[in-house]
Parts: C-alpha cells; structure tokens; sequence
C-alpha cells in the first residue's frame, strides 16, 4: 500500500468507504418488518354488527369506531391471529395458539385498520387460510360487497377458502381443534379433504374461485361450516344466485354437483342389496370420466352427462350370501351403481333447478360450447334455467373387489 | 486474452435472443387490453399481430440491407431528405420515449403493488434506472452478454413460475376458441402491438450483425414464432384461470395468476414474489437495451463517436417521462399514443421507405443499365 502513488491509494480508500456506505444503505429494505413485529391472520369472520347479545357485551362499544357518520350497513369483523412464543415461554395445556379480535363498522378495510388500535403487531394476511362469512351477513348487502376487500388486496392468498355459516361466525374463529392446531389451519386441512370425500363443498371454494364466479356474474356455492357444542363440521353447501343469498343444499346434493361438474377425485356409491334388505354394498371411485354438453335444437335446449366410473367394490355388507368374483354379480352391482350415481345427479339437480340456482354452472357451458345460442338466450337464462332437461348416462366398471371375496 | 468486453458484433441468432428479451418483458398489464377487446379469440389477435410486426420486421432487415453498414439513423436522411429524414428520427425516438416511459410506470406500479407498498414510485423508478445506466454505459459486447444472461437464466425461470400457475387453469373458460366478433379480433391486433414493442430496435442494431450461414430472415421469423405462441399460452393461461370477464377486471391478470399458485409450508408462499424477481432481471436488460439504443440515435445523428454522455443525457427526461405519468389518465394516454405512432411507423413509414428506396435502386440501376 506504501508504494502506491497517493491518487490510487486516495482511489482504493474511497472505494472501501463507497462499499461500506452501500453495505449500510442495503442492510434493509423500505418496507421492511421482521416477522415477530407481525401479527398473522390465519382466519376471518364476518358477521352482522347487531348480532342478538354482542351489543350487550361490554366490549360492544370499543370495537365500534366513528367512521364520520355514513349509514352504513354494519358488520362486525373478527381475525384469528396466531399467538407468537410469549415473554415466559413454554406452552401451556389446552392454551389457543390464537386469539380473536373484533371491529364493527361498514368497511372491511377501516374495520381492519381499526383493529390496529387493540393489536400491538401489524395486521399481516399474506398466511390467511379462511374467511367465513355468516348468512346475516351476506343477507345484508350480498356476496359482492363482503368480499371486495378480500379480493382487491394484494397481501390476502387466492387459496384461502370461502365458507357460510348459518349461525355467528366469531365462535368459528375461537374454536380450539382437538387436534392442537391453529384454528386456521385446522379449518384449512379438513377443506383439502375434498379429494377423498366429495360432499365437502370445498373443491372450488377459494377466493380465486369465488372471484371468478362473482365476475362472470355466475351463481355459485359455497361450503358451509357448522359449530355444536365442541364439534365443527363442513356439511353440505349455501347457494348463491350471482351474489345473493338463496338457501342450503344438504350433503347428498353436493355430492351430485360435484359428480355432474366432474369435480370428484375419488367417491363413495352406496346401494341397498335388491336381494338382501337391509343390507348394502358399496363402490369406491378412483376414476372417471364426466362429459356434460348443451344441446341446442331450434329453440330446444336440453344437456346430455356422460359418465363413465371405474373403481373396486369396497364393502358388502351380506358378502356371505354373494359370489362376488362372479361376472353375474359384478354386472348387477355395476347396474345397482350406475343407478344410484344416476339418482343422486337428479337430485342435486333438480334441487338446484327448484331453488333457481345453476351452482353447477350449466350456463358456461351453453356459453362455450353454444356461443350463438347463449348470445340469443343469455338474457332470458333465469327464465328458460328451471326448465332445461338433463339426460344423465351411466356407466361403472368394477376392476377390484379388494382383498376378500 | 481475448478481450470479450469490446465485442462489437453479434450473429443473427443473438439478434433474435435481444429481440425476445425486449418483447417478453412487457406484457404484464397490456394483455387486458387485447382480452378486452377480442374477448376469448385474443390468441388468434396475437398470433395474427405476431406475424404482422414479423412482416413489418423483416421489411426492416430488408430496408437494413439495401444500406450495409448504416442505421436507421443514418439512411433516413439520405432517402427522404435532411428535414423529413431527421423528422422520421424524432419520431422513433419519440416513440421509444413515450413508451418507455409508460413501461417504467407500468414497473414501478407493479413492484409497488405486489412487493413494496410504501415504497415511492420515484425510488423505484431511479433504482432502476441507475442499474440500467449503469449497464447501458458499457460496450454492446457486454450489454449483449447480459441479455444473453438473462435469457438464459431469468427467461426459463419467469417461464417456469408462469407454467406452474397451470394449476387454476380450467378449459371451458377459453371457450368459445373461435371469434364471434371479427371486429374485436382487428382490435385486438391493433392494440397487440403493445405487446410486441420492442423489435423496432433491429433497425438500430442491424449494422451489429455479421451474416454467416444463418439466414437473418429465418431466425427472426423464429423469434416471432416463439413470441407468438409465448403471448398465446399466457392469454390462454389467463383466461383459463379467470374467465375472459374476471381478467377484465384486473389490472395485473398474470401476476394474479401466478398468485393462484402456491408453495404452502414455505416462507415466501407465494410464487408471484418469486416470479417477479425475475421479471425485474428482464425489465432490467430491457430498460438497458433501450438506453443504450435511444443513446445511439443522437450518438449517431450528431456524428460523435462516444454513446455515454447521451445515456446520462437521457435518463432524466426517462425518469421524468415516467414519474409523469401517475395519473390514470395520462397512463392510458401514453399507451394510446405510442401504440398509434408505433403502427404508424412500423406498417407506415417504414414500409415507405423501403419502397422509396426500392424504386429509388431500381430507377439507378435502370440509369445505369
């Protein structure tokens, strides 16, 4: 360094000064939080602001805020935040990994930076695993209107699952899962369940989803979350028309839904045995094949479904009285399957029809299959819905009988 | 040693790898308009604008040739006059000006939006610009290099998280495939040229090329083949994913689609994050190439023989071009205009004068003759 020249030992010194003060310049970011400063929402609740009782609490008038005097319709919003490790450390028994704040107002976005004022950490959502909606809520101003908020932000998951609650929606949020989970995330697992069990409403239940439904102005359903006493259960599905309201479907009928809009990955098929009564057999899906087409002629529009189900035969409840490695056995219980597959399409299809609802989505595809048909119907499609035929064909392929006979 | 820095020259396949890393960067948030427009049938706007521009640049490549050795910059004036000629200049550069600087908004909008919200547009924009600078500084040898960088490592990457957003796709949402309105489909060719901005620099970079064995021709034909059936997989993966009314409404359809996609267990969760990190290492070679291209025009037009002063020169009017346009209105305004003087240009003047100078060597000839 001595034999350099003072200009170039000048040079080398302020490049080592340039380096450091960039160093020091990109230690962090603008936006930076450290992930202990953030509180991390893994669920919401929309409710009703008056739900009977909550204005009582004596906490009601806190959670409200004065949003300047607009007659807004009113919700109470609720986060589930994940409890970071506390000061003493340790866990203790039956403890929530999560606590629930709550706001009342009429926007999601003011309610939630409201909520910084009960919360000592930012409100963080990028790790939200549901939202869950009750029915005074979306009885009170529609779908569209609670959702905005959810899918306009840049920070909230497209695969954060949607569910209607017939009661309020908080308790959801407080419930402790036995298996010691956040609620959020035990919520979120029982929905992926979908794949083994297709009367859960949760294959096409995201924020994704439901946004997509909501902008092409489509009828949809979402799956509906069920709280007794300590058990919570997804069972069967509230109905939307575009983003109101209409009523629930049971199991049964979600069940069909998902098998016309070929959205089950595997399915149970139960029959009662014609020759046995009182007893039962049972098909286990593992594959198919669903086609469902309009058909337009003249001014006739009907739908044709085609399914065609392979998979093994999983219980026999008088398997002692069957042969049932015979070919005369599997061929009666591959007709006994086909029918109830057949019955339980109706149902759900018809209840739908009843409660005007196309939550199978019949009209996309009269829309992509039948576009010039679709441009001279599309506004007349509440009225003609209810009446369009559906012909449902059949076919199941038993390929296994499982271990036993 | 060779000396790999002060390479000046380039094959037509490094053409085409500059031409593609121009392109590809920009379709962020221009795609709604072309959806908009064409509805379900915007692969069959982009496939037809895609061997539009193809034609208008192989008009270029044929224009380049009948002047070896020159630029844009440089025959211009000698085909149509000093005054006209130095008009059809400003206008390139005009066109380059206006929407670069509706591109620069665009990134900075899109960085602020998914990544860093409280950050000033202006920060974002003068951080950009200063790597781009910094890069467009240099010799074309190395600006070269990084583009081929780039293709080779940001291309496949940002290709790769885009593919993986298959997961939302659902068939029937890009039904009907077939047009029902032929109207909308001219529209959307129209407004594809958003899309395919960036080619124009051939004419700038055509004296760069050596002509070996590979034909010039072809291999740009292969990168608007390439292009093209880019540009069709990401409409069909957009509308596949949203429906042709839910990408209408938004702003950013492909970075939303890749948000569909998720790492869940990890960290960073979301790929969209991932995705645009890479995105920014194409923004930057492509901001770069530009700077570096807009230098050239006064470098060349005024005769100096040194392109940096003019890098510096440009760079604020960029910063400002860009940071004017926070307003909704000029946004969209800025889009418009570059949009219109680019057809203009590309299917206008330089057709023109490829005719001009066409007749002009075959009048000569007959002269000679």
């Amino acid at each position: 360094m001595a034999s350099l020249p003072v200009w170039r030992r000048a040079r080398l010194v302020g490049g080592y000064l340039l380096l450091v003060a960039l160093s020091l310049a990109l230690a962090g970011c603008w936006d930076q939080a450290e992930i202990q400063d953030r509180g991390f929402v893994l669920a919401v609740a929309v409710d009703v602001a008056d739900v009977p009782g909550s204005q009582a609490k004596p906490d009601a008038r806190l959670e409200s805020y004065n949003e300047g005097g607009k007659n807004l319709p009113r919700y109470r919003l609720s986060l589930q935040i994940l409890r970071l490790g506390g000061s003493t450390g340790g866990e203790k028994i039956g403890e929530s990994k999560t606590f629930v704040i709550s706001d009342t107002g009429g926007s999601m976005f003011e309610m939630v930076r409201d909520m910084l004022g009960q919360s000592s950490k930012t409100i963080w959502f990028e790790n939200l695993q549901f939202i869950v909606i009750s029915e005074a809520a979306v009885r009170r101003g529609g779908l569209d209107r609670v959702m905005d908020f959810w899918r306009r932000d840049a920070e909230m998951r497209w695969r954060a699952k949607v569910f209607i609650t017939s009661g309020e929606a908080r308790p959801i949020l407080e419930y402790m899962p036995p298996s010691g989970e956040p609620g959020g995330i035990f919520l979120n697992h029982v929905a992926r369940r979908q794949i083994k069990a297709p009367q859960l409403a949760t294959a096409i239940n995201d924020l994704l989803s439901v946004m997509q439904l909501l902008d092409a102005k489509s009828d949809l359903f979402l799956p509906r979350v069920e709280l007794e006493g300590k058990t919570l259960k997804l069972e069967g599905a509230g109905l939307f028309k575009r983003d109101q309201f209409v009523g629930y479907s049971d199991e049964y009928a979600v069940k069909g839904a998902r098998i016309i809009r070929g959205a089950e990955k595997s399915a149970l098929i139960s029959a009662a045995c014609p020759v046995h009564p009182g007893n039962f057999l049972v098909f286990e899906l593992f594959r198919h094949d669903t086609r469902l087409r309009p058909h337009v002629d003249g001014d006739n529009i009907y739908f044709t479904l085609d399914i065609a189900m392979r998979g093994n035969l999983g219980e026999v409840s008088c398997q002692a009285e069957h042969k049932t490695q015979s070919s005369e056995y599997l061929r009666a219980a591959q007709v006994l399957f086909a029918e109830e597959v057949k019955h339980n399409v109706l149902y759900a299809f018809q209840a739908q029809q009843k409660m005007g609802v196309d939550g199978v989505g019949l009209a996309r595809y009269l829309k992509a299959y039948e576009p010039v048909a679709w441009a001279r119907i599309k506004d007349r499609w509440d009225e003609i819905y209810p009446t369009v035929p559906l012909i449902v064909s059949v076919n199941v392929a038993i390929v296994n009988v499982g271990e036993h006979q | 040693m060779a000396n790999l820095e002060v390479k000046s020259q380039m094959s037509p396949l490094q053409l085409a790898i500059v031409v593609i890393v121009m392109v590809i960067g920009i379709h962020s948030d221009t795609l709604v308009r072309v959806i908009k427009d064409a509805g379900s049938a915007a692969w069959l706007s982009l496939l037809l604008g895609g061997g539009l521009f193809c034609g208008a640049a192989l008009v270029m490549v044929k224009l380049g040739d009948l002047f070896p050795g020159l630029t844009v910059v440089e025959y211009l004036p000698l085909l149509w006059g000093k005054w006209l000629g130095a008009a059809v200049i400003f206008l390139f550069t005009v066109i380059f000006v206006i929407h670069t600087s509706f591109m620069l908004q665009g990134f900075s909008r899109v960085i602020a939006f998914f990544m860093f919200d409280r950050t000033p547009f202006e920060v974002l924009e003068a951080g950009l610009l200063a790597v781009c600078v910094y890069c467009a500084l240099q010799d074309w040898g190395t600006i070269l290099r990084v583009v081929q960088l780039v293709f080779f490592t940001a291309v496949p990457a940002a290709l790769g998280f885009i593919g993986l957003s298959m997961v939302s796709f659902h068939y029937i949402n890009i039904l009907p495939l077939w047009p029902q309105h032929i109207q909308g489909v001219g529209y959307g060719v129209w407004h594809s040229w958003q899309e395919y901005f960036g080619y124009e620099v051939l004419l700038m970079l055509l004296p760069l090329v050596y002509r070996g064995k590979s034909r010039m021709s072809l291999v740009l034909a292969g990168s608007f083949a390439f292009l093209s059936v880019f540009f069709v997989f990401v409409t069909s993966l957009v509308i596949g994913t949203f429906t042709v009314e839910g990408v209408i409404n938004l702003p950013y359809p492909l970075v939303s689609a890749i948000r569909s996609a998720d790492l869940p267990g990890t960290y960073l969760e979301r790929l969209d994050t991932y995705y645009l990190l890479f995105w920014i290492q194409i923004q930057f070679a492509m901001f770069a190439v530009i700077l570096y291209i807009l230098a050239q025009v006064p470098t060349r037009y005024f005769g100096y023989a040194d392109h940096r002063p003019w890098v510096l020169a440009l760079t604020p009017l960029l910063f400002i071009g860009g940071d004017a346009l926070h307003s909704s209105r000029l946004y969209i305004m800025a889009a418009q205009s570059s949009n219109l003087l680019g057809m203009a240009f590309s299917l206008g003047i330089i057709p023109a004068s490829y005719g001009l100078a066409w007749w002009r060597r075959r009048g000569g000839n007959g002269a000679n003759g």
